[in-house]
């Protein structure tokens, strides 16, 4: 039997209320969370030693996973442009078409969702654990404050090498676009290069550096409160892990589309 | 050494809404399942938010809704003992039970931590488990590492969520008065919740009954055992 209008009409207004609400209630959660790792920041609660491990495991251990992205990023791209355009444009066209999607585009963002899956759903996965089995509990009865010593540290590291990350993977992407159009359509590299200079701005660079920073911070921002926010054992931990994943990549997202109006006009 | 408790907070299906001041060194929280007792003991500890709280701890206030002051957990200096221990699984033993000692008042010189933590680990008779990591432990070995993490930071009140509750029989006697002689060393005030009337009575507990959230009788084990107020209380007091 159909429901009556009415409760449809009521019912949607309650998926709505409810959607506003959780929206909400993770708005005042990051920022509650940015001001309370800012507040630990400047009273220097946060030690080194524990922003250098974090630097260690999200930048070091990435690395092997950031080079097999940034090189298949700059093969396809000089593939695919090679197709497109050597037919109709001079070949050098195709230095510029790899370093520009390579520095504006792919390096920041694939490089973001790669450390969104090894590294922001790791951090989730780690915290609700330790809220699960009441460490977190027993962390903050021994003195401890947890902003200063889990969230903090992973913040400025994330902040940190992020942008290292991106420079690397640049680099990568770069370097495999300029061998695949010299495999591909026989471009030599001072020709690539050639194609790559005619339209650089130097405003590309911090543009892509930009991203880097902010999506460095997105990142293990939304990981540490998703983690924190964890409730109900192993299960808990597992949905809020994917549900994380899911936040931090449409997070990036949108603010991939927001950086072109913003800093590109 | 004293504490005192006036809290409400929403828990679940009902509102927690206890007045309560310490009448004895330890004090048993008992109560059926879902009544109260962990929401109690983590409103002591500032793990919940409360719609009203005047919580003193050793003189000094926690919380207090009406002067708008509500210290975080890090600062009630309280010993906490969760449900399912809440040990470092990265750390080893005697690194989980030196952990709180850096952030002590005075801090305790780097070099003393480990010594104490092997003396406390050394009182409550587990110096063998020190370089072990939690996962290897059993229910009983970790429960007393737990206490030794909790003891060794000399907190102002110590909270023991069901500490006994996951051993078998056997680990529970052991346990038991494994705790019943630390604590009466403690010299300070413990709040312990249980459904055994054997650990209230092993620890010479002041009774506290929660229902639903509600203090429905307090006393001795003895004035309980007496004189009953509800079906539960007659239960738990006869074992």
């Amino acid at each position: 039997m159909a429901l009556p209008l009415s409760n449809v009409v009521t019912g949607w207004f309650a998926k709505i209320g409810r959607s506003y609400r959780v929206t909400l209630d993770h708005a005042g959660g990051l920022g509650k969370l940015t001001w309370d790792s800012a507040v630990a920041i400047v009273s220097l609660k946060v030690r080194f030693r524990d922003v250098l491990n974090q630097m260690y495991i999200m930048g070091i251990q990435s690395l092997p996973i950031v080079f097999v992205t940034a090189s298949l990023a700059g093969i396809v791209t000089s593939q695919q442009g090679g197709y497109q355009l050597i037919s109709s444009s001079p070949g050098y066209v195709l230095g510029t078409l790899v370093v520009q999607s390579v520095v504006l585009e792919l390096g920041p963002l694939l490089t973001a969702i790669v450390l969104v899956g090894r590294i922001g759903a790791r951090i989730t996965a780690e915290l609700g654990t330790m809220v699960v089995s009441e460490q977190i509990d027993a962390f903050k009865s021994l003195g401890r404050d947890p902003v200063a010593i889990l969230a903090a540290p992973r913040i400025v590291a994330g902040i940190l090498t992020m942008p290292l990350l991106v420079g690397f993977a640049d680099l990568v992407g770069i370097y495999a676009g300029m061998q695949m159009a010299s495999l591909d359509v026989g471009l030599a590299p001072e020709r690539f290069f050639y194609g790559a200079r005619l339209f650089w701005h130097n405003w590309d660079l911090f543009y892509g550096f930009s991203k880097s920073i902010v999506f460095g911070f997105v990142i293990p921002l939304i990981s540490v409160h998703m983690g924190l926010r964890t409730r109900g054992g192993a299960e808990g931990v597992g949905l809020q892990t994917t549900q994380a994943v899911m936040f931090m990549i449409l997070t990036i997202l949108i603010l991939d589309a927001m950086f072109p109006p913003l800093l590109l006009q | 050494m004293s504490w005192h408790a006036r809290v409400q907070a929403r828990a679940g299906a009902f509102v927690l809404d206890v007045d309560l001041t310490q009448a004895a060194p330890v004090t048993a929280i008992v109560g059926p399942n879902g009544s109260g007792k962990t929401t109690l003991l983590r409103a002591l500890a500032g793990l919940v938010e409360c719609e009203v709280a005047d919580v003193r701890i050793g003189g000094a206030i926690a919380s207090d809704s009406a002067a708008r002051v509500n210290l975080p957990t890090e600062a009630r200096r309280i010993g906490y003992v969760p449900q399912s221990y809440g040990l470092f699984t990265h750390l080893t033993v005697v690194e989980n039970v030196a952990f709180g000692l850096a952030y002590t008042d005075p801090p305790v010189p780097r070099r003393d931590r480990l010594d104490r933590a092997w003396g406390a680990l050394r009182e409550l008779d587990c110096d063998d488990l020190a370089e072990r990591f939690p996962a290897g432990l059993s229910g009983g070995e970790c429960q007393r590492v737990a206490l030794a993490r909790a003891l060794v930071v000399e907190p102002e009140l110590l909270l023991l969520d069901e500490p006994l509750s996951a051993l078998d029989a056997v680990t529970r006697v052991r346990v038991r008065s494994i705790l019943a002689a630390r604590l009466s060393d403690f010299g300070r005030p413990a709040i312990v919740s249980t459904h055994d009337v054997r650990d209230a009575e092993a620890l010479d507990a002041h009774i506290v009954v929660i229902e639903d959230g509600r203090v429905v009788q307090t006393g001795s084990l003895a004035e309980v055992r007496a004189d009953p107020r509800t079906p539960f209380a007659a239960a738990f007091a006869t074992g």
